[in-house]
């Protein structure tokens, strides 16, 4: 089969590679329908995550038909449209059962990649190097999905494919940025950061009954969509001479009473801590620039809470102190992406909530690698590229 | 164990040069102390006298040398491991699987094969560097269901070892807390280095993943795997 493989730091190109078979027997074979780039990617892409070997199948946001399934699989069928996670959950242990599904114990096949680091594996991801388990990804024609079971979930009848496949990331990590602010009545929400998660994150405080929603980027096309979609107030923090300042003139004085980070480690910025971040970036002294954190731990209101879905490795020059002395809540998890599914999909055949404008831009397979390109230096308005097999 | 890393007390001290490399100085020992008497020299003398020590040190198994650096070839130091692991079934159903040696098999996954060979006895077959397996027989010496189960490799034992799996009640409902403590003598000499290489560098890895592929089995049925995995390098994985 054809597909999208990583063959070293920017350097990405479509092959011809052995198709997924049935392994385990709670697996399902699928024909992915459409799959999409994802600003996580653009970390490892970049080099910035390590334990990535050429020739990795990448790809972890996708939706598709299965056409096979193991010999233990109860719930889904050959025929069945559906769409899947990028987190890979047994639904078994104890994370699972609580909901914590990307902190699952069994799906890691390699958790001593992960322990020298974390102390105790996590659950492995679709195409996401190999310290997260180097599942082979779903920019191809197929995938093979363990626990089938826990991890497809069929897509109503009035859920187009466009709509159904950012549900597989950004629709639930943008949810649950949402879910973690606790919003109640009267709440104002900033979000930093406009590409699919943040927008994502942005309509799902408005579903969740924030009062106002105020979304920071610097791109013109990705405030407009935070804007019509979202009905978000915006910043372009390049215009702004202080973000936390802004947000605190347009909150009586109080600063928003929860922020969400949807930038992450390659956070673009101004002055000198952002000098600070890249210097050290360039000499592998540290991975990340916190730009965006460090602002929303300075603009959040006291008592006030933080919901980190930015992916980071490590940082320093965080400001424990001030989320300390401000009394802020921190929430913070890679996507459980199998707890808020099904109310996800569930909004979406009601018609609340349609992520299908992400998909700002189509390519076939074959032409992913000026995708990712396209994607990565967000030219011509590109929000989401997305690859039909 | 082997008989022949008894250790023999000697003027000097204890044999600490292992069994190839006490070959190879006594064969270079040799060659040196011929090719020195033959100068007829002050470097002659000097030639003979290094391959003198060389070939002393091969047929006593002692260096002064390595006694100052601390070094020793001659014996592999025995590992000892403990790990833990919290899975979510109760301690009979895993006390069952843990007897069961099909299922043991399948949680050593690369390291051993392991089949019942008759009433509480088990044979293993771990496989090493450049296709030699280390074979040995092990009986349980200590049995209480459902609690604990101890065992020990018999005599004549390629890698020497004994072990224990410890299933106690986890808080609320978490399950059981199994505990698995791991002791390995590897021989002497580059037979124990190869016994150690099986072991891997981190033993406490092995004991690790054992416990991790025990928990997947019991919680769902199966063991992840990326094998067969499509990617587009040549190798399977």
């Amino acid at each position: 089969m054809r597909a999208l493989c990583w063959n070293g730091i920017n350097d990405l190109s479509v092959e011809t590679v052995p198709d997924p078979g049935i392994v385990n027997p709670h697996d399902a074979i699928l024909r992915v329908t459409m799959s999409t780039t994802c600003g996580s990617d653009l970390h490892f892409i970049d080099g910035y995550i390590p334990s990535m070997r050429a020739g990795d199948v990448i790809g972890h946001e996708f939706m598709g038909e299965v056409v096979e399934v193991g010999s233990e699989v109860e719930k889904v069928g050959q025929g069945d449209r559906v769409v899947v996670p990028s987190f890979i959950c047994c639904g078994h242990c104890w994370y699972c059962q609580h909901d914590l599904y990307s902190l699952c114990d069994n799906t890691n096949p390699k958790p001593e990649l992960q322990e020298p680091l974390l102390g105790y594996p996590t659950a492995g991801i679709y195409g996401y190097t190999h310290a997260f388990g180097g599942y082979a990804g779903a920019h191809a024609e197929y995938v093979r999905v363990p626990y089938a079971d826990t991890d497809c979930f069929p897509v109503p009848d009035e859920v187009r494919d466009e709509q159904a496949l950012f549900l597989s990331d950004a629709g639930p990590t943008g949810y649950m940025g949402a879910d973690f602010c606790g919003i109640q009545p009267g709440d104002t929400v900033a979000v930093w950061g406009c590409g699919g998660v943040g927008l994502m994150a942005q309509q799902s405080a408005r579903l969740m009954g924030a009062d106002r929603v105020i979304a920071i980027d610097r791109i013109p096309e990705r405030l407009r969509l935070a804007r019509e979609q979202a009905g978000a107030e915006t910043i372009d923090y390049s215009a702004v001479d202080s973000v936390v300042e802004t947000l605190k003139d347009m909150t009586g004085g109080r600063g928003p009473d929860a922020c969400i980070d949807a930038v992450g480690m390659e956070a673009h910025g101004t002055g000198p801590a952002y000098v600070y971040d890249r210097a050290k970036q360039a000499l592998h002294l540290h991975t990340d620039r916190g730009e965006a954190l460090r602002e929303a731990i300075m603009a959040c209101r006291k008592g006030g809470t933080l919901a980190i879905l930015g992916v980071y490795g490590l940082m320093d020059k965080f400001p424990i102190g001030v989320v300390m002395n401000k009394g802020l809540t921190v929430r913070t998890a890679q996507q459980h992406g199998q707890k808020y599914l099904p109310r996800l999909l569930e909004h979406a055949a009601q018609g609340e909530l349609d992520p299908s404008y992400l998909m700002t831009h189509k390519f076939s397979l074959e032409d992913a690698p000026r995708g990712y390109e396209m994607f990565k230096n967000k030219e011509d308005g590109c929000v989401r590229a997305v690859f039909t097999p | 164990m082997r008989d022949g890393a008894a250790v023999m007390t000697h003027a000097n001290g204890r044999i600490n040069v292992g069994d190839v490399e006490r070959v190879a100085s006594a064969v270079a020992g040799a060659a040196l102390f011929k090719r020195g008497l033959k100068r007829r020299s002050l470097g002659g003398l000097v030639l003979a006298a290094a391959g003198g020590s060389l070939l002393y040190r091969g047929f006593s198994g002692h260096c002064g040398l390595y006694q100052r650096l601390g070094r020793d070839t001659a014996h592999n130091d025995p590992t000892a491991v403990t790990r833990a692991i919290t899975i979510g079934k109760p301690a009979d159903e895993l006390y069952r699987m843990w007897c069961d040696p099909q299922i043991l098999s399948r949680i050593m996954g690369h390291f051993a094969e392991v089949r019942s060979i008759g009433d509480k006895r088990l044979h293993w077959s771990a496989h090493g560097p450049l296709d030699r397996s280390f074979e040995w027989d092990a009986e349980i010496v200590d049995d209480h269901p459902d609690e604990s189960l101890a065992w020990r490799s018999l005599a004549g034992a390629d890698l020497p070892n004994e072990g224990r799996v410890q299933f106690t009640p986890a808080p609320q409902e978490r399950g059981t807390e199994v505990t698995l403590f791991m002791r390995f003598d590897p021989p002497g000499g580059a037979l124990g280095k190869a016994a150690a290489q099986v072991l891997g560098s981190a033993p406490g890895l092995l004991a690790s993943h054992v416990l991790r592929r025990f928990k997947s089995l019991a919680e769902t049925g199966e063991i992840a795997t990326t094998r067969h995995n499509p990617s587009g390098r040549v190798s399977a994985v």
